[in-house]
Parts: C-alpha cells; sequence; structure tokens
C-alpha cells in the first residue's frame, strides 16, 4: 500500500511537471495531454485502488491550481471518474495495449463531461457541446494513442518499486 | 449508529469529500481571492516554470538572431521605402496630435488619473486545454493584484485571475469564461465580446445596427472591470439570423495570443482604486 502510494505520488510529480513544462512546447495539434488524468487512469485501472482515488482527487486540486482557479472543480471530477474505473476495473481485462486505450479514452470522454458539466453549472453559458467536441473529444482520442508508451512507463515503474504486484 | 457509521463507514468518507469539494469549489467560485491552495501550488511551481521558460528563451533568441540575418538587404530597401512614406503620413499626424492634444489636456483637467504598468513576462499556460490561461512572472510581491487589466501595445489582453506571491494567472479575452463590454468606434454601438475556441466574438449587437467588416471594435468602459477605450480587434465577419434579436461579429483580435511573450499589467490610479477592493 505505502509502495503503490509513492509510486503513484512519484507519476504525480512527473505529471505535473509535463502539465507545466513539455505541454508549453510540445502540443500535438495545439492540444494539451492531461498527464496528471492519463497517469491516474492507468494507474487505478490496473490496481483498482481506493487510495489511488484520493490521490486523484489531490492531482486534480492541482490541476485545478494550474488552470482555471476554481479549487474543486477537477479535483471532483477525477475522484468521481476513478471512484467509476474502480467499480468497472473488473469488466475489463486491464493488461492489454488496446484494451487500457480504449478505457482510458471512454474515461477521458466521461471526466470532461463531468469537469464541463460542473463549469456550465457554476458559469452559465459554456457551450458545452461545442467544448466537448472541439476540445474534450480530441484531446481523449490523443489520450488513448498516448496510453500504450505511458503504459510502458508505468509498468517499468511498478517493476521498480512494487517487485511483487507487477 | 455508531456500528451503522463503522458499518458503512467508506461510503461516509466519500461522501463526505464530494461534500469537501463541493464546499471548496463553491468557496472558490464566489470568493474573489486567489485560494491559499492554489496561491502555495504556484509558489511551488514557479521556479521550475521561470528557470525552463528562461533557457527555451535563450535559446529562441539565438535561433531568431541567426533568422533575422538571412533576406535582411531586402527587407533594408523594403523599410526604407516604407520610412520615406511615414514621413509623409508623419507630417499630417503631428498637425492633428498638436490638435489633439490641446483638446485631451483639457478633458483630462478634470479628472487626471495616473496608470503605472507592470511589465511582465509569459512564462507558461494553463495545463488544461479548457480554458485560455497564461501564467505571468509578477505576483503580489510586485503589488499585482486580482482583476488587474493586463494588455499589449496592440490592445487588450486580459485580467489577473488569481495571484501568488511570485506569478500570476492572467484570464484571456479569448478564455469561453470571458465577458468583455465593447463598442463599435466609428458609431458607439455596444455590444458583449465572448471568448470562443475560434476566438473571439462580438454578440448582443442590435439587429439593425450598421456595422461594417473592418470596424474597431474597443472596450466600452462599462461593468468597471476593463477601462474604456481598449482596442480588441476588427470585425471580420457578420453573422445574422432572421429569427434572432441581436447580430453577432465575429472579430479578428489586435492581439495574436499565439504570439505573446511579454505583457504590461495596468495598476489602476487612484480614483480607479474601489473597482479593485476584493
Amino acid at each position: 500500500m505505502m509502495r503503490l502510494f509513492l509510486l503513484a505520488l512519484g507519476l504525480m510529480l512527473i505529471g505535473v511537471w509535463l502539465s507545466i513544462v513539455f505541454n508549453n512546447y510540445v502540443q500535438f495539434g495545439g492540444l494539451k495531454i492531461n498527464w496528471l488524468l492519463v497517469f491516474m487512469l492507468i494507474l487505478t485501472f490496473r490496481h483498482s485502488n481506493l487510495l489511488l482515488a484520493f490521490l486523484g482527487m489531490l492531482a486534480g486540486l492541482i490541476m485545478d491550481s494550474l488552470s482555471h482557479g476554481i479549487i474543486g472543480l477537477y479535483g471532483t471530477s477525477f475522484f468521481l471518474t476513478l471512484l467509476l474505473i474502480i467499480q468497472v476495473s473488473k469488466l475489463f481485462y486491464a493488461n492489454t495495449f488496446l484494451a487500457v486505450s480504449l478505457a482510458v479514452f471512454s474515461m477521458s470522454i466521461f471526466e470532461g463531461w463531468i469537469s464541463l458539466s460542473m463549469i456550465d453549472m457554476l458559469e452559465p453559458g459554456v457551450e458545452l457541446s461545442t467544448n466537448l467536441l472541439n476540445s474534450t473529444l480530441p484531446v481523449a482520442f490523443l489520450q488513448g494513442l498516448m496510453t500504450p508508451i505511458i503504459l510502458q512507463f508505468v509498468i517499468w515503474g511498478e517493476k521498480l518499486f512494487l517487485r511483487d504486484l507487477a | 449508529m455508531f456500528k451503522f457509521i463503522s458499518t458503512f463507514r467508506l461510503q461516509f468518507l466519500i461522501i463526505a469529500t464530494f461534500i469537501g469539494l463541493f464546499m471548496l469549489m463553491s468557496e472558490t467560485h464566489t470568493n474573489e481571492g486567489t485560494s491559499r491552495f492554489q496561491s502555495v501550488v504556484q509558489t511551488l511551481t514557479y521556479p521550475l516554470q521561470a528557470s525552463v521558460n528562461s533557457v527555451a528563451s535563450t535559446f529562441k533568441n539565438l535561433w531568431y538572431s541567426y533568422i533575422s540575418l538571412i533576406d535582411v538587404n531586402e527587407e533594408n530597401k523594403l523599410l526604407r521605402q516604407q520610412l520615406l512614406d511615414m514621413e509623409e503620413k508623419m507630417n499630417q499626424h503631428i498637425e492633428n496630435s498638436v490638435q489633439f492634444l490641446r483638446l485631451r489636456n483639457q478633458l483630462l483637467f478634470a479628472s487626471k488619473k495616473i496608470t503605472e504598468k507592470i511589465f511582465a513576462e509569459i512564462i507558461g499556460e494553463s495545463a488544461d486545454n479548457n480554458h485560455d490561461i497564461s501564467l505571468i512572472n509578477r505576483g503580489s510581491n510586485q503589488l499585482v493584484q486580482r482583476n488587474y487589466v493586463v494588455l499589449r501595445k496592440e490592445g487588450l489582453v486580459g485580467r489577473i485571475q488569481s495571484v501568488s506571491p511570485f506569478q500570476s494567472s492572467v484570464q484571456l479575452i479569448t478564455d469561453h469564461r470571458s465577458r468583455v463590454s465593447a463598442l463599435i468606434q466609428r458609431n458607439r454601438i455596444r455590444g458583449l465580446i465572448y471568448g470562443t475556441h475560434e476566438g473571439l466574438e462580438m454578440r448582443q449587437i442590435n439587429q439593425h445596427a450598421n456595422i461594417k467588416i473592418g470596424d474597431r471594435i474597443i472596450s466600452s468602459g462599462l461593468g468597471g472591470l476593463y477601462p474604456k477605450g481598449l482596442l480588441i480587434g476588427w470585425v471580420k465577419e457578420i453573422r445574422r439570423q432572421k429569427h434572432e434579436l441581436f447580430k453577432t461579429a465575429i472579430l479578428d483580435s489586435a492581439v495574436d495570443f499565439n504570439q505573446i511573450e511579454e505583457v504590461f499589467v495596468i495598476v489602476p490610479s487612484i480614483t480607479d482604486s474601489h473597482l479593485f477592493i476584493e
């Protein structure tokens, strides 16, 4: 448990670095990958531990601080998404690249929909469907494409930290 | 009761977390100040962002110095020709400006406002795709405060959204949550500037308003956040549906938001300070 906590924390720090540095210089089609979300989604799919949902909430709060400033918005959407994954992960065989990619794609859309709906709730007038089509969907697709590479990295991390589980 | 709670403690924990998150969200959304958590995160990430930005700009400057030497002769000829044209135009403008300054001094006499500008560099941007936010390397230590206006010489950029000791986040006018009260400079017709994924739109323009392609759009000063007269952009396209009450104008923004590297934060004058009290 402690090792998983440390691994998740380490991946979160890498995710923060990628979000504030890498994303500023490398964007695919002008889209920024939500690294923190992808790391937490993959980890949760592989381990289904409630601890990861709470760490995901912390990751969401960090994302809030680094973007719009409404603290708790991404915190809630990340937490809800990861809780859902814990419930549905048993339905997936989360050890193939394709399965994890599809899962990350669908869960990214779910997270985007939740967060945009909450923004719409707080500040009416936000074009929900336009944002979903122009931003959430392409990013989810991109995140799904990037998942095999990130998954390899996560597996490497697991081999280092969680030898007995990997 | 305790047995019930201990049986469902996990469910209670999850519900309590959701309630906590909603309260936090509601509090930070309604509260005008920057949250302590955000301030801590931004302070911790600032050294990393600033150092990477500094290294990247050094390399970029070196590269552009090299690029700028290419075709410098052709550019020189072109600039000489432009200079001659400009001198002719300048003579006309000097005459106009003398008259303008005399009249403006008369107008400013009644309400003299001294504004101070804080120079800032863009060191990063929003970590997500849904918001047009830029991070600048000036914060509360340099007296930047929430809702201060950010601009460039080309025009309006946005407003300060949150402040930490060393950096601040700027909500650009292209952000989908941004609204700027504006008017058409030529005939003073009012509208509201919305940020969209495609750029800027001026909405709620009267259906019968006389609006033309190329019209300059400036801030109207209504709402108290943005001062009057800041250039926002030019009308590029006009959309009008018969069933709608208002027209919509698509704008070419005065500021190229993909290219900005430096901005000015406007410190309001004492006479304006009531607008910024939090």
